[in-house]
């Protein structure tokens, strides 16, 4: 049998640490936000990069900015929700060649989530290109944070021949409603619940053994008879009431 | 099951949810499988070796504030 507490003082303290995490939260996108540049321009983000010169090597621009640009996660870009990105690919089909479809790959665990593919190429003199309107998709109600992405130009047969990777900041509506950090921070708030009333397991394996302890009643006398009446009388044995 | 071992338990998950938090909140990069399982093993050991030991003190300090009745 459990005995029930008052968990007031529990309750308060998680509560007071929930509240602490969701006030953290637009802290930490500030700070994200702070180290982040500004490169979510619309004016140049509808051109591609192969319009403007020839290009020398591969490259990939997000919203106009190269993305070897945000190669770390302290720079990478920011995606506010449902905002949709120009995402330009643009390659030298002399150092390049065979390209036949680009690809963008958001990665999570090591596995793609979401992966958009164009397989349109414009272009075959010294610079081809490929474009897509990038958004994140359903994935931006389940998940925020940063993410890394790549960028890769494929051959018909699946080869890579090219990719870059880069990163992401994923942003949801008030910094916290996505699924799984709301999720985390109940699933923290439960976890951090059991472990401050942790100590009232100790006394569950010390209360019982002195109520089970008691030897039975009857079996230290076998000749007595009265062995076979004890059971059937539906009395309590001795000493089996505390 | 004693307190110590609840409170590892509870460390364990909190550890592992310490971890996947931060990557939602933009402090930590889970990108690679390899470097992402590092982050959850150590967040999980951490954890785990926390809350065994503040399990163990607040089994301690129940035990001494409601003593069982023998």
């Amino acid at each position: 049998m459990r005995r029930r507490y008052p968990p007031r003082r529990l309750v308060v303290f998680a509560a007071a640490v929930a509240l602490a995490l969701m006030l953290g939260m637009p802290t930490a996108t500030g700070a994200a936000s702070a180290t982040t540049p500004q490169r979510s321009g619309p004016s140049d983000s509808s051109r591609p990069a192969s319009t403007q010169s020839e290009v020398s090597a591969s490259e990939v621009t997000w919203n106009g900015v190269d993305t070897s640009a945000a190669s770390s996660v302290s720079s990478a870009f920011t995606v506010t929700f449902n905002q949709a990105v120009n995402v330009a690919f643009a390659w030298n089909p002399n150092s390049t060649p065979g390209v036949t479809e680009a690809r963008l790959a958001m990665l999570y665990f090591g596995f793609a989530v979401s992966t958009r593919d164009v397989s349109p190429i414009q272009g075959s003199g010294p610079s081809s290109s490929a474009a897509m309107n990038w958004t994140v998709g359903a994935i931006q109600y389940v998940v925020e944070g940063v993410f890394g992405l790549t960028a890769s130009l494929l051959a018909s047969n699946g080869t890579t021949l090219w990719s870059e990777n880069f990163f992401v900041r994923l942003a949801a509506p008030f910094s916290i409603l996505a699924a799984l950090p709301l999720i985390l921070i109940l699933l923290g708030v439960y976890e951090l619940y059991a472990l401050l009333r942790s100590g009232r397991q100790s006394v569950l394996g010390r209360s019982k053994p002195p109520v089970d302890a008691s030897p039975p009643p009857s079996g230290s006398a076998p000749g007595t008879g009265s062995s076979s009446t004890a059971p059937e009388s539906g009395t309590s044995p001795p000493g089996g009431n505390s | 099951m004693s307190a110590a071992s609840h409170g590892a338990a509870a460390g364990v998950v909190l550890g592992l949810v310490a971890v996947l938090l931060a990557q939602q909140l933009a402090y930590l990069d889970l990108t690679s499988l390899t470097a992402a399982i590092e982050y959850l093993v150590i967040g999980a050991v951490i954890g785990g070796l926390l809350g065994t030991v503040i399990g163990w003190a607040l089994g301690k300090r129940y035990l001494r504030l409601h003593p069982p009745n023998v």
